[in-house]
């Protein structure tokens, strides 16, 4: 698989923050290349799973790293999902 | 013998060892009509302290063949399970190769609100020398009961009744009870007679609510539904052919416990299958089985008599709190 474009660390942060990290820090890469994200919050598995089913977005793999989970997902559509929702979130 | 005061009845065997004029007493007219719904005899009826009681000893009680057991089961089914079976994101049980194993399948799932098609799977399982338990709670008074499986648990409290389980065994079943202490013939009772007369009148009232109003509780459910599809991003559990009072959505971007408490603040109780909600941190496993969003879940149980007044508010504030909460 080739090197994700952006890489992003969410651990700590609980439902539904790493999601939301997610569909923002996604928009910074070109549509077709990959996202990678590690999470250590039980409840993110099947959340990017149902995110990426929601968006359009491809959820391509995930793998077990130390006490958490790490998400490759290839960015599909250009919509903003995240607009209207404030910076701090 | 139990040895307790002011009974004559030694253990208190309820249609052995009392005189067949039990009929006609309140208990014994009560446990009449629990087995109607159920299409059995009262003598093929357990009763137990609590829900989740019926549910651990009915499967445990089964012969220990490798047991299947849906993924959208209950806890106490799942922790007894030597291999979860897959459901579709609607919550059905998919298609698979039956063997001779002991199967647990629920009817109607207490969350999301789909309908198994226990008759036919039964069948299916009976063809192959299996065995199927199944959770009745939910559904029961509101749709005719299936009455294919070998043994059913279900919860009073689901359909209004007391804290009570119950144990419907049907007597070609090979069941051996689990807990050593208890003897294993049928009409045994293990509670307070006034629980099981105060189970049969909920249940009967229950019905009566649920007759009237299905229609109008359907027609919400579709309602909801439709509020949900134009609220952009709400990921709607279960099936639009499910029980019409059990809904369950989940708001992206939402925080379950922020969702509850806004309903609240607005005078509506719901419950929430987020992880944010659970005690363990671990989201529900019957939105993770269905593949649904777990964050910003809102479960709604509708009482059948919910004044019309406070659905149609209902759905007048939902976009508005899932747009409040969104933005907090």
């Amino acid at each position: 698989m080739s090197t994700p474009a952006l890489e992003i660390d969410t651990s700590g942060l609980r439902c539904p923050l790493p999601v939301l990290a997610l569909a923002r820090r996604i928009l910074e890469i070109p549509i077709g290349e990959t996202i990678a994200m590690t999470s250590d919050d039980p409840a993110a598995g099947p959340d990017v799973h149902a995110w990426a089913r929601m968006t359009g977005h491809t959820f391509l793999a995930e793998e077990e790293i130390g006490n958490g989970k790490r998400f490759l997902v290839r960015r599909e559509t250009t919509q903003d999902l995240t607009n209207g929702l404030p910076e701090g979130f | 013998m139990n040895g307790a005061p002011g009974r004559f009845t030694a253990g208190g065997n309820l249609f052995e060892a009392q005189s067949p004029s039990t009929a006609t007493s309140s208990l014994g007219l009560a446990c009449q009509e629990i087995a109607t719904h159920l299409g059995i005899s009262p003598q093929e009826l357990y009763f137990v302290g609590d829900g989740p009681m019926a549910h651990t000893l009915a499967l445990a009680g089964l012969p220990p063949q490798p047991r299947l057991v849906s993924a959208v089961e209950r806890a106490e089914l799942l922790a007894q399970a030597s291999e979860t079976l897959p459901v579709s994101p609607s919550g059905h049980l998919l298609e698979s190769a039956i063997k001779a194993n002991t199967y647990s399948l629920g009817w109607v799932n207490g969350e999301i609100g789909n309908i198994q098609e226990i008759d036919a799977w039964a069948a299916r399982i009976h063809q192959s020398q299996g065995l199927l338990h199944s959770d009745l709670s939910y559904g029961l008074g509101v749709l005719p009961a299936p009455t294919g499986w070998d043994l059913a648990s279900i919860d009073a409290r689901a359909f209004g009744g007391p804290t009570l389980g119950i144990l419907a065994l049907k007597s070609r079943t090979r069941w051996s009870d689990p807990l050593p202490t208890l003897s294993p013939r049928y009409g045994q009772l293990h509670v307070e007679e006034r629980l099981v007369v105060e189970a049969a009148a909920a249940l009967r009232t229950y019905e009566s609510v649920a007759k009237q109003n299905f229609e109008r509780i359907s027609t919400f459910n579709r309602d909801l539904r439709a509020t949900c599809a134009n609220v952009a991003h709400i990921d709607v559990a279960g099936d639009p052919a499910g029980i019409p009072h059990i809904i369950t959505f989940s708001v992206l971007y939402a925080q379950g416990e922020e969702l509850v408490r806004a309903f609240a603040k607005e005078g509506f109780v719901v419950a929430s299958g987020s992880a944010c909600m659970s005690t363990n941190l671990e989201p529900s496993h019957v939105l993770v089985a269905t593949g649904r969003l777990t964050h910003g879940n809102v479960r709604l149980v509708i009482p059948y008599d919910e004044p019309a007044d406070s659905l149609a508010r209902f759905l007048d504030v939902l976009p508005r709190i899932v747009e409040g909460v969104r933005q907090t």
